[in-house]
């Protein structure tokens, strides 16, 4: 089970997990320390951590993971974790954000027409489009199991719509090579683009968990943890210009 | 120790009393064709059916939501799963027609759905030369999500089944076992999970056992487990009260068992209190009302029960019962606040009274929720009145979803008692209930809406005691009358062309 921010945007200044460790039925509690890897698994650009460090992003963001001999002594044992958060005021209007230079990812400008002259000569309109929070889920929330297998490898069977991804972030995160990593997606349940990188994180958890306890470990969201864990399409706001001009 | 019988083959397990069918099911017996996809009872992927030794053929297996069900509460029966249906290589009609209508995608809600179809297959083989009829597709399959297909080769596969080969799974007519599970005995064998079966053995129970919490359905209750992670070592269970499960017919009403299931209430609402019966349609589940009990809806006091306003309107009463005796109380003082009820320490509901509808007694109940069946409401509202001559008389007006309990709201009874149905009457009642009532904004509503809302509910009540068909902007005369009566079918399943919309019936 692993143990969600209940701030959306925040520093990080204390996570107690001794509790936690000595909670019934706990064999293993991971948090950033602990990965021997890379501990950033974001997937085209940087900025993704698979547990937070110091800077909390979102409601739902992972802090720690913990592996017990049962499912509700798991989910039981991740409520003794102590943590503090100084809240910062979060943004949610992206029309603000962009207004104070709070990008996601540095603005990038394509055009097909050559210079600004071409944009006077001819008549252009404006326009907007905005989309709101699209939330899709899957019946089957997301899901990993991890094995150890010889020397360094490890299995995962994840339910997975970009396995040979999940494969190279769970070597980055073990720090071991990409042909140590078998991952296979035995059973979807339903993806929707909703397991395409999110189900990166919690394969990555399993597989370092799993590799430290020398035992299988199965890790499933349940259904209130899995739709707070895990990523909306956010309100979209568009502005483009489009011109009209006399070549055929 | 459970003693039931799974797809044929006798079982007997020790498990703790706050497990639940679906992990017996995954967890100590390896079955893990009933999948999780909420454990909370809405998205039916868990279900099963169980068959219990009271309920007769044909109808005998009723589906349930595996992770809210008690695993204790197979005590006797026969339960089967998404495992047991085949016959070797040949699929049960249910699946067979799944297959042929491509109707299952990702494949995770499809044992639930084949669980449901194979109850309705079973319960219709007498009778399945009729064809099914779309009220009973959606009863059947209304608690069951899909969010691959959208449901129309689902539908179709349902439509499909009865000329699929019928293949018998491998434990079906089979006399003996028959016998062999019906003889285990519902009563239970486990230390620390009881099925006290008279009042005097409960009372004996809850003083033994202060802080067992009591489960019947346990359809909310359960949710304490499976989401808040709340634990029980000791469990009491309802189910086998005599006194809580007799239905006794007098001159004027019923007492009606507070553990009697909504499904066991439907027959003598369909006959009595029509309105009521067509609430129960889109209350819950399939899975749900077949064993969730009306009992646990009063005495779960949720602001959006759905029975309670019904029951308000009807001026229901209680018995209870509890270490200082029995006693009656109105169920309009039953809700003292928010989930705050007049039950005393000890005490519990033993049933409910229904009083017999007057002569010329009329009920009307709409429930608002965004989806039509499976769905919590935002706000529901029951109205009772008699109409003698132009005026409304014995005006009752409840709603749920409005307030911190379900309530009467009597400003609005006197702006409509003793006046004629016009329009400055109703109006009159719009206000008082906006002056009356400051609902809450939450998940399901806002307060403004849910005011207006409430309002309009009093609107289309007041449309429907118009006599004369009123005329629309677009052409198209339309019956109001009948808005309690035209049922458009869930509109995933009224997209395919095939199924029209139902004809509104007038007069």
């Amino acid at each position: 089970m692993v143990g969600l921010s209940d701030v959306a945007q925040g520093t990080l200044l204390r996570l107690d997990l001794d509790a936690v460790a000595r909670s019934p039925g706990v064999v293993d509690v991971i948090s950033a320390g602990d990965i021997p890897g890379h501990r950033d698994i974001g997937p085209v650009f940087p900025g993704d951590p698979l547990f937070a460090e110091t800077a909390v992003s979102y409601v739902g963001q992972p802090l720690f993971a913990v592996a017990a001999t049962s499912y509700a002594a798991a989910r039981r044992a991740v409520r003794a974790a102590v943590v503090e958060i100084t809240p910062l005021t979060p943004r949610f209007d992206a029309v603000a954000a962009a207004a104070a230079g709070e990008f996601v990812a540095p603005p990038t400008a394509r055009s097909a027409a050559t210079g600004s002259r071409h944009w006077r000569r001819h008549p252009t309109y404006w326009k907007r489009v905005s989309s709101s929070v699209v939330r899709s889920t899957s019946i089957s929330g997301r899901r990993a199991w991890s094995s150890p297998a010889k020397t360094r490898a490890v299995i995962v069977y994840t339910s997975n719509q970009h396995p040979s991804e999940t494969q190279k972030l769970v070597a980055e995160v073990l720090d071991i090579p990409f042909h140590a990593v078998t991952v296979e997606n035995r059973r979807m349940g339903g993806g929707f683009g909703g397991k395409e990188t999110q189900a990166a994180p919690w394969a990555c958890m399993a597989a370092l968990l799993a590799r430290r306890s020398g035992r299988a470990v199965r890790l499933r969201l349940p259904r209130a943890e899995d739709t707070r864990a895990t990523g909306k399409r956010h309100p979209f706001h568009n502005r483009y210009r489009l011109g009209i001009d006399d070549t055929a | 120790m459970i003693e039931f019988f799974l797809n044929g083959e006798r079982q007997c397990v020790d498990v703790p009393p706050d497990t639940s069918v679906l992990a017996l099911l995954r967890e100590t017996l390896g079955h893990c064709g009933t999948k999780e996809g909420c454990a909370s009872g809405d998205c039916g992927a868990c279900t099963v059916a169980i068959a219990e030794p009271d309920a007769p053929p044909p109808a005998m297996w009723r589906t349930a939501n595996a992770c809210i069900t008690p695993a204790h509460q197979l005590q006797g029966c026969h339960l089967v799963t998404v495992e047991g249906l085949a016959r070797g290589e040949a699929l049960h009609p249910a699946q067979a027609a799944m297959v042929e209508y491509h109707a299952s995608q990702c494949g995770f809600c499809t044992p639930g759905i084949v669980m449901s179809l194979f109850a309705l297959h079973e319960s219709r083989r007498q009778v399945s030369t009729i064809p099914l009829a779309p009220q009973a597709l959606e009863a059947a399959l209304g608690g069951n999500l899909c969010r691959c297909t959208g449901y129309r080769p689902i539908r179709d596969a349902a439509h499909a089944m009865a000329a699929q080969p019928d293949s018998r799974p491998t434990w079906a007519d089979d006399p003996e076992l028959e016998t062999a599970w019906r003889a285990l005995g519902r009563a239970s064998h486990a230390t620390h999970y009881h099925t006290p079966q008279h009042l005097a053995e409960l009372a004996r129970l809850r003083c033994e056992h202060p802080q067992a919490p009591l489960v019947a359905g346990a359809t909310d209750l359960w949710l304490g487990a499976t989401q808040r992670l709340e634990q029980w070592p000791e469990v009491i269970d309802l189910r086998q009260v005599a006194e809580l499960r007799r239905i006794a017919a007098e001159e004027t009403g019923w007492w009606i068992g507070a553990a009697v299931t909504y499904q066991e209430w439907e027959p003598l609402l369909r006959t009595h209190y029509p309105a009521f019966a067509h609430l129960l349609e889109r209350l819950g589940s399939a899975q749900i009302r077949h064993r969730a009990t009306v009992g646990g809806n009063i005495a779960n006091a949720s602001p959006i029960g759905d029975t309670p306003p019904v029951l308000l309107a009807l001026e229901a009463r209680l018995r209870l019962a509890g270490p200082e005796g029995e006693r009656e109380l109105p169920l309009s003082a039953f809700f003292l606040d928010y989930r705050k009820t007049a039950l005393r320490p000890g005490e519990c509901i033993v049933a409910i009274w229904l009083p017999r509808p007057e002569n010329g007694s009329q009920l009307r109940v709409w429930k608002l929720s965004k989806r039509r069946e499976d769905d919590i409401s935002t706000l529901l509202g029951a109205f009772h009145w008699r109409q003698t001559g132009e005026r409304l008389q014995d005006v009752r007006v409840a709603f749920g979803g409005m307030a911190a309990t379900p309530l009467r709201v009597p400003t609005v009874e006197a702006a409509l008692e003793g006046k004629p149905a016009t329009a400055e009457a109703f109006a009159d009642a719009k206000r008082a209930l906006r002056a009356a009532l400051t609902p809450l904004d939450d998940v399901r509503g806002s307060a403004d809406y849910r005011l207006t809302a409430a309002a309009n509910l009093l609107e289309r009540w007041a449309l429907t005691l118009r006599p004369e068909p009123r005329r629309y902007p677009g052409g198209g005369a339309r019956c109001v009358r009948s808005l309690n009566v035209c049922r458009p079918i869930t509109l995933a399943l009224r997209r395919a062309r095939r199924c029209p919309p139902p004809r509104p019936r007038c007069g």
